[in-house]
């Protein structure tokens, strides 16, 4: 398979490529970009090469965005993500493993496979992992579960941080994946202030996993609803909606909040959201990290 | 002094020099009432968020509408003692200050990297020189401390 990339960061330069994707030819030109090659483009290219991207789109199937800083335009970048297929990704580059993460993600791409937490657990620490079927219990079950993890050498507020996180995940997951017989969402526009209770077999999974360098958050649905279009749409949303139902803001909160926001859905079966939060011992170094985001379609 | 106890949070209302104080207590959500709040009506309304423990979309898009039927009757607003978690949606989401209010002042985290120390400090905003925070004296060493966050996106909300 042909890997055509594009950046001017040395820190990811095509040499610094070729020495980790060692089974891959790395090309630096789009002549002869074939559709089922991959597409590498640094994001802060992307406004130049707007007027070429339609083309560039129609050939390269797989496509992965890189970017040194999260002072990108994510509303273009997904404007363009919306237009291809999944799986697609953004990987952020500041971080030592930026070349493993795109080796990592080729091989999904490669083998048809996705990310996985499994896979990213590693050594871990300690986890908890608790089934939810109630919106009214979710406060609660936060409470729970962060109150049973100690979280060293991660800047004090990081508690806060997660609880916002799992809170939006989990009404996503309760109140916006579930669908009836016919695939139509049952409680989209519900008011949040009533509460939903689904069946025990429905009920959503919340697991966090604490590792010596991470933090690992998951929330699986059992409806694999959402859809690429939504995502789109809410990823960076920064005004609540006046429609019935949730704000509107709760995708943009998770993402804002996380460093690697994963998407692994099998449609009509279920939905993961992997949220991964680098530890630093220093808040600013949080802020600094640049975000990651992997939308995947299991088949 | 009138309390309003909602589901998530309790409020304090105490009358100040041109208006009143609402003391949060508690988790902004879907639970929020405003319709409770909006009949304290005054001139100014000053909002403590010392004690806001969290604050989710749902409680996010209340918020605005109450600060929106508040500036229907004329009311300008000010907050004071804003959390991390409330300053990153006076960052992040349109309206969350309205257009008559303003962040007085917030809370920002402080790091000494002689003795490790965290600390939350109490800015203001009229004291800032743009969106520069001060350096400060570490509370527990008394070397220099520096904002642990990247100002232009911290404090981001500061007019330049």
């Amino acid at each position: 398979m042909k890997i055509n990339f594009l950046s001017k960061s040395e820190e990811f330069s095509a040499e610094k490529l070729s020495a980790v994707l060692t089974e891959h030819e790395v090309v630096t030109n789009f002549d002869n970009v074939g559709n089922e090659d991959i597409l590498i483009v640094d994001i802060s290219l992307l406004e130049n090469l707007q007027d070429h991207f339609d083309y560039f789109k129609k050939l390269a199937k797989n496509l992965v965005f890189v970017s040194t800083s999260n002072d990108f335009n994510i509303k273009f970048a997904f404007e363009i993500l919306s237009k291809s297929s999944p799986p697609y990704h953004i990987v952020g580059l500041n971080t030592p493993e930026c070349l493993e993460k795109v080796s990592e993600l080729v091989g999904c791409i490669v083998n048809r496979s996705t990310l996985s937490l499994q896979e990213m657990l590693g050594e871990t620490l300690k986890g908890v992992e608790v089934q939810i079927q109630d919106s009214s219990k979710i406060s609660e079950t936060i409470k729970g579960a962060l109150g049973q993890l100690e979280f060293e050498n991660c800047f004090s507020q990081i508690k806060d941080t997660l609880s916002q996180l799992i809170n939006e995940l989990l009404y996503n997951a309760l109140f916006n994946a579930p669908t009836d017989e016919k695939g139509d969402q049952q409680f989209l526009e519900q008011d949040r202030k009533d509460h939903v209770s689904l069946d025990q077999n429905k009920a959503a999974t919340l697991q966090i996993y604490n590792t010596e360098d991470k933090i690992l958050t998951s929330v699986v649905d059992h409806y694999g609803s959402i859809t690429k279009e939504v995502i789109d749409s809410h990823i960076s949303r920064n005004e609540v909606s006046d429609k019935a139902g949730g704000a509107g803001i709760g995708l943009s909160l998770i993402y804002n909040n996380s460093h690697e926001l994963i998407f692994v859905v099998e449609p009509g079966v279920q939905t993961e959201v992997i949220s991964v939060i680098n530890k630093y011992k220093r808040y600013k170094q949080n802020m600094k990290h640049v975000r990651s985001f992997h939308f995947f379609i299991k088949e | 002094m009138p309390s309003v106890k909602q589901k998530s949070l309790e409020i304090d209302i105490n009358p100040v020099d041109g208006g009143n104080e609402f003391c949060l207590r508690g988790e902004i959500n879907e639970d929020l009432i405003i319709d409770e709040l909006v009949g304290f009506k005054s001139d100014l309304v000053k909002v403590n968020f010392e004690e806001v423990s969290m604050i989710n979309s749902c409680g996010v898009r209340e918020w605005i509408k109450l600060m929106e039927a508040l500036a229907n009757q004329g009311c300008k607003v000010q907050y004071f003692n804003c959390p991390q978690i409330v300053v990153q949606q006076v960052n992040m989401v349109t309206g969350f200050v309205p257009n008559q209010g303003e962040v007085v002042t917030f809370y920002a985290p402080y790091f000494c990297e002689d003795c490790d120390n965290e600390e939350k400090v109490l800015l203001t905003s009229s004291e800032l020189k743009g969106r520069t925070a001060p350096e400060l004296k570490c509370g527990s060493c008394g070397s220099e401390s520096e904002i642990d966050a990247m100002e232009d996106v911290y404090l981001n909300f500061i007019p330049e």
